[in-house]
Parts: structure tokens; sequence; C-alpha cells
């Protein structure tokens, strides 16, 4: 199966919930199976909110365009925004060998979307950040 | 998503989540979550069952509460995740700081009762 779907989120919590409902709805027009569909959603989820939390520093709204392209059993997901040059790929992990006391609840996120993709990217082109994701 | 009060009165609590541990699951439960399971001094059975999703806003929620009971020298338990969500749990590193079971009654065990 393959399919191509794109949209635009506005930096809003409520407007990235939209997304994973066409997100959800993209999965099942492709029928992913159950554990990419999983990924699928969570790495969205962690990298738009990721996104609208951290990614700008004034009180305007701004468009994060989301790319999704299924071709040959590749899953290529794709965001592109406005907001400040950070490449969360950098971040470090939380330290998983610590006990409960002293583990980080930080950071946990993008952890778990850079687990659960084959290979991750990112590049700032014309003052625009594009991280992209293969699942 | 829900939270369901199943009991808090013999020696410890138990609840069941259900739904999508989202973005707006975690706002709409959070705070009841987080008052039920942390209010009394005893552990806690979380049944989630009925979740078939969870990402790192909700992990953090299980966390913390998981945090203020130790603490207090009391557990988490979480019970009867569906294999998806385990994926994500063990990903995360959730098995080496809270327990995860599929059978009640190691739930009961895992908390002395």
């Amino acid at each position: 199966m393959s399919g191509h779907l794109e949209f635009t989120a506005d930096n809003t919590f409520d407007s990235a919930a939209e997304g994973a409902r066409q997100l959800e709805k993209f999965a099942g027009d492709c029928s992913l199976p159950p554990r990419k569909a999983y990924q699928l959603d969570l790495i969205y989820e962690e990298l738009i909110t990721n996104v609208v939390k951290y990614s700008y520093t004034d009180n305007a709204s701004h468009q994060i365009q989301v790319i999704l392209d299924d071709r040959d059993d590749v899953l290529t997901f794709t965001i592109i925004h406005d907001g400040t040059d950070f490449n969360p790929w950098e971040q470090a992990d939380p330290d998983l060998n610590v006990p409960l006391e002293e583990r980080q609840e930080g950071g946990i996120g993008i952890m778990l979307a850079r687990k659960f993709a084959q290979s991750v990217d990112y590049r700032r082109t014309d003052g625009k950040s594009i991280i992209t994701v293969v699942i | 998503m829900a939270l369901k009060i199943i009991q808090n009165d013999a020696g410890y609590t138990h609840v069941a989540l259900s739904g999508r541990m989202d973005i707006d699951g975690v706002k709409a439960v959070e705070l009841e979550f987080t008052s039920v399971v942390c209010s009394k001094p005893q552990s806690a059975i979380v049944d989630i069952t009925e979740v078939s999703f969870i990402a790192s806003l909700g992990m953090r929620m299980l966390l913390s509460a998981a945090k203020n009971l130790r603490a207090k020298n009391f557990k988490v338990v979480l019970y009867n995740p569906q294999p998806v969500v385990q994926e994500a749990l063990e990903t995360a590193g959730f098995s080496t700081v809270m327990p995860i079971v599929s059978d009640f009654a190691k739930a009961l065990e895992e908390i002395g009762c």
C-alpha cells in the first residue's frame, strides 16, 4: 500500500490533536500494521508537542507543516516549522540506569521517537527547521 | 481518556485508565489521577488494559505518581498493558522502575497484599 498526506497545524495543542486524528485516518487508509501505526502516532505526538512547546518565543500564530509519505513499506514523516533552530536529535537521552527517585521526567519523548525510528534527520534551510523520521 | 476508581479502601488503591494517554487524555485525568493515587499512604494498582496509546506525557504522569508513592515507601504497579503500550513503556525504561504485570495475583503480590 502507499499513501501521501500533507496538512498544516498551527502552534497550539488543539491543532496538534486535530492533526493526530488525520494521522489515524491515514494509518487506516494505508492499512499500516498496528505496531507501525502506533510508532507513527507516538513520533508525531512527541515531535509536534516539542515544537509547539519550545520552538516559538513570540505569541504569534505559526504554521507547522506535516508531510507523510508511505511507499514500498517505507514511511517517511516530516515536520517543517519556522521556529527556533533546534535539533531535537542532539538532545541527550535521560539516564535509564538510575533508580526511580532520580529518574528524570523530561526527555523521554524525543528518546522514544528516536528509538522507534529507523533513521532521523534535522536540517535548517531558509529559516525553517526540517525534521525527518523514517519509520 | 477516562479514570475509573475501582476501590481505595482495601489496603491499596485500584484504578483503571482507558483511552488515549496523549496530550488531551492526560489533561483530562491528571489532576484526579494524582489526587486519587497519591492522597492515601498505600500502594496503587493501575489497570491499563483499556489504554490504547501512551506518549511521554502519560508516562510522566505515571512516573510522577510512582515517585510520590516511592517517597512514602509505596509502589505503583501497572497492570495488563496491551502489547504496543508495553513496548513503549519498556522502551522508555519503565520496567526497571515500576512493576508491569499481566496477572492480577502478581500485582497484589508486588504490593504485599
